[in-house]
C-alpha cells in the first residue's frame, strides 16, 4: 500500500512536470490563431579591423650635421638643430578605418644603432592625439621614449568615430656626426579589435 | 487497485502530454542558426610607414665627418 502512494505521488509529480513543460513550450513558441504573423529581414554586418597610416613616410633628405657641433637632432615638428637636412613638420598619422575600436601597438624595423649608427644615436617617439578622444585609454608614451623593435603598445582603445579615429606619432633622431649613409627604417603599426 | 489505475491514468497523461510538447516543438518554426564565424583576418589590421634620411659628410669638416 506503501508503494503504491508513492508511485501515485511519484506519478502526479510526472504529470504536473509535463503539463508544465507544455505550458512553457506554448508560451515560448506561440500557438497558432493569431491573427498577425511576422516577416524577419536579415543582415549581418561583420566586425573588421582595419587602420592606415594617413601620413606614411617621413623622409629628411640628405643633410649633415653642422661644423661646430657633433650631433643633430631632427624633429618631426619642423625643427631641425645643428643641421642641414629638410625641416618635416608631419609626423606619422594613423587613422582607424575599420568599424571597430583597436588596441595599436608599433614595432620599428630598427633601434637607434642600427637605424642612424655613428656613436650615441637616438631614435624617438611619442604618440598624441591628432583628433580629441581618438584614444579613450589613455596614450603611450607621451614623452619621448626610444624606439623599440619590440612591441609597444601605444593605445589600448583607439576608436573607429570618424570624428575622433586619428592618432600622431611623432619622431625624433639625433644624428651624430659619424652616422654617414643612407638610413631607413619601416614603423609597423597593428590594430587588433577589441 | 483504484491506485493502480489512479496510476495508469496518471501516467498515460503524461505521456499524452509529452507527444502533445513534442509535437509543438517540432511543429515549430524554430531555426537554430550557428553563430556567424568571424574571419581572425577581420580583426587585426596592419600598415606600415618609412622613415627616411641620408646622411652626408659636412665639408667643413673635411668631407670625412
Amino acid at each position: 500500500m506503501k508503494n503504491s502512494n508513492l508511485l501515485t505521488t511519484l506519478a502526479v509529480i510526472v504529470v504536473i512536470t509535463t503539463l508544465l513543460t507544455l505550458i512553457v513550450t506554448v508560451n515560448k513558441i506561440g500557438m497558432t490563431g493569431k491573427a498577425t504573423d511576422t516577416a524577419t529581414a536579415n543582415f549581418t554586418i561583420n566586425s573588421a579591423a582595419s587602420i592606415s597610416f594617413i601620413t606614411n613616410v617621413v623622409n629628411w633628405g640628405s643633410g649633415s650635421v653642422d661644423e661646430i657641433p657633433t650631433a643633430a637632432y631632427l624633429y618631426t615638428n619642423g625643427t631641425v638643430v645643428d643641421g642641414t637636412w629638410n625641416s618635416v613638420s608631419q609626423g606619422l598619422t594613423l587613422q582607424n578605418d575599420g568599424n571597430v575600436n583597436v588596441t595599436v601597438s608599433l614595432t620599428s624595423s630598427k633601434a637607434a644603432a642600427d637605424f642612424v649608427g655613428g656613436t650615441n644615436p637616438e631614435f624617438k617617439w611619442l604618440v598624441s592625439e591628432n583628433e580629441s578622444n581618438s584614444c579613450s585609454s589613455g596614450l603611450n608614451p607621451t614623452s619621448w621614449t626610444a624606439v623599440s623593435t619590440g612591441s609597444t603598445t601605444i593605445c589600448s582603445n583607439m576608436s573607429y568615430d570618424d570624428s575622433k579615429d586619428a592618432l600622431d606619432i611623432d619622431l625624433m633622431v639625433k644624428v651624430p656626426e659619424d652616422a654617414i649613409g643612407t638610413k631607413g627604417c619601416v614603423i609597423t603599426a597593428t590594430g587588433t579589435a577589441i | 487497485m483504484d491506485n493502480e489505475k489512479v496510476i495508469v491514468a496518471l501516467l498515460l497523461i503524461a505521456i499524452l502530454l509529452s507527444v502533445v510538447t513534442l509535437a509543438i516543438t517540432l511543429s515549430a518554426d524554430v531555426q537554430k542558426k550557428n553563430a556567424e564565424s568571424v574571419n581572425p583576418a577581420d580583426l587585426v589590421g596592419v600598415e606600415s610607414a618609412d622613415v627616411q634620411l641620408n646622411v652626408l659628410p659636412n665639408p667643413a669638416k673635411g668631407g670625412s665627418s
